[in-house]
């Protein structure tokens, strides 16, 4: 069974539900031939604090471009997937932020990433954004918030310490 | 709109709804009637005793309601013997209702029906004074089944400086809110228990005991808000903080036959009031009765910390709702979380190179 991970955050808690997390395992790149997956990450917010439940992520899609050092979301499913949660729940999920692996032991982001992270968000209306990057020793998370031009780590989770 | 919200909506839900208190006193007061009308049957005054009287009334699960009344004869209690006055009141009450009257170790109870069930009973508890000219005397409780018993007796007794002892905790109309979450808290261990316990025997532990624990070892949380000018309370950090309190006072008793660990709590009733002497209020609860109960106790703690730890609200309700049972709410997802943009990049280029 896996465990759900609670993130103490700035004035806040994170949690990752423990499908997103079991999820996430399942795509690590353990072998040289394995390429990245990714997707996005959609949670909801606390109404009686500001903690942050990130429930659902999305799974690469047929039309996503993956190889071994790349990803790209480009298949419209992950759009569509999220479209159809924020109507049936009358608009309280939203999206946080990117996914995805990286075929080394304790990720870092690369400018690739650093780029992406920057546009999303100066595009985004929200005022931060989270990724996650998952390797094949950890899975890292870090804080991107507007106007600020580098991402904060908030939070590492060693695989062999949580229940997979 | 917290945790705190679904907190009161749980408390609003098991507070002794005042309709059935209505018709509890209606028929109470119509058994005192009786009385008083009766010959052989002293003058007496009633007061209210037990939860009723403490504001700590809670619904009972598959139980009956009932009504403690305190009945102080103005007779001497060396003129009668303990149990003069209870076979006369259960000569006079045991055809009023359907179900009679019965009499027992610290009362006479008189049960009603609802429906064809048994809804509700009134307990009878009959004092007397050690003077009868002076009110202020030491009272006695009538304790027993027959005149045959070695237990029947005259015991020394308090009810009105216990009923006082309580409702004095938290006075006046500064401590309102104080007060407020101190009731609280006590009708939500009281639900817990009657969730937890049989109400058969001696396996639950006394609510007057977890009531005395309360008035002598509860801590109001709460922090003030200073955006909002007004303390904000916390029931949660309280009920966990006051259940740790209770878990504080099992001592280890030694291990039974069966090779379990046994463990004992002993909370004597205030000293400072007119009771006998060895008033553990948890004496009639067995070594393995009383172990059963901290059992329950360290799995409570255990289980409101998982609930602290959560940091989903709609986890935490259905965390709460295991503990205390199907009273306690659980909001839909869509009602417990903040409206939202609806906002997504149309697409997203990630690598390691």
């Amino acid at each position: 069974m896996v465990c759900a991970v609670i993130i103490n955050a700035e004035n806040k808690r994170i949690k990752l539900c423990n499908e997103i997390i079991g999820l996430m395992y399942g795509y690590i790149q353990w072998n040289s031939y394995d390429t990245e997956a990714g997707g996005i990450i959609l949670g909801r917010e606390n109404l009686g604090n500001d903690n942050l439940i990130f429930e659902f992520i999305t799974k690469p899609m047929k039309k996503d471009i993956r190889t071994k050092n790349r990803f790209l979301r480009k298949d419209s499913e992950h759009i569509e997937f999220y479209k159809q949660l924020y109507s049936k729940h009358n608009g309280v999920y939203a999206y946080y932020g990117e996914w995805h692996t990286h075929p080394e032991d304790i990720p870092h982001y690369s400018i690739i990433d650093l780029t992406n992270w920057r546009k999303i968000s100066k595009e985004d209306p929200k005022e931060m954004q989270y990724h996650i990057i998952v390797g094949r020793k950890q899975l890292r998370i870090w804080e991107m918030r507007k106007k600020c031009f580098m991402p904060k780590l908030v939070c590492e989770v060693k695989w062999d310490e949580i229940n997979i | 709109m917290s945790l705190q919200k679904y907190f009161k909506e749980f408390n609003e839900k098991i507070k002794m709804d005042y309709d059935v208190k209505s018709e509890l006193k209606d028929k109470r007061d119509i058994l005192l009637e009786i009385l008083r009308n009766a010959e052989g049957i002293p003058a007496f005054k009633k007061f209210d005793q037990g939860s009723y009287s403490m504001y700590l009334g809670v619904e009972p699960l598959d139980k009956e309601y009932d009504i403690d009344v305190g009945l102080r004869f103005q007779v001497n209690c060396d003129d009668y013997a303990p149990m003069d006055l209870k076979d006369k009141i259960y000569d006079l009450l045991k055809d009023h209702t359907d179900y009679g009257a019965t009499i027992k170790k610290p009362c006479v109870t008189v049960t009603y029906k609802k429906d064809g069930e048994a809804a509700y009973h009134v307990d009878l508890v009959v004092y007397t004074y050690a003077d009868k000219d002076d009110t202020d005397s030491q009272l006695y409780l009538a304790r027993g089944k027959n005149s045959e018993s070695d237990e029947t007796c005259w015991e020394k007794s308090d009810p009105v400086g216990l009923v006082n002892y309580v409702n004095d905790k938290y006075k006046g109309d500064d401590a309102k809110e104080d007060r407020e979450q101190f009731r609280r808290i006590i009708r939500y261990f009281k639900r817990w228990k009657n969730k937890k316990f049989s109400s058969s025997g001696n396996a639950e532990p006394p609510s007057i005991g977890i009531t005395l624990i309360a008035v002598d070892k509860f801590e109001v949380s709460k922090k003030y808000d200073y955006l909002e000018e007004k303390y904000i309370y916390d029931d949660l950090d309280a009920v966990l903080n006051f259940a740790k309190e209770i878990k504080d006072l099992f001592k280890f008793n030694g291990i039974s036959e069966s090779g379990r660990c046994l463990y004992s709590i002993e909370y004597d009733l205030p000293s400072e009031l007119k009771f006998d002497e060895n008033t553990n209020v948890f004496k009639k609860m067995s070594d393995n009765y009383m172990t059963d109960f901290k059992e329950k106790v360290d799995a409570l703690v255990t289980d409101l910390e998982a609930v602290k730890n959560e940091a989903d609200e709609v986890e935490q309700c259905k965390k709460l709702n295991k503990i205390f049972g199907d009273d306690f709410p659980i909001p839909e997802v869509d009602n417990a979380a903040k409206q939202q943009m609806c906002y997504i990049p149309p697409t997203s280029s990630s690598g390691a190179r």
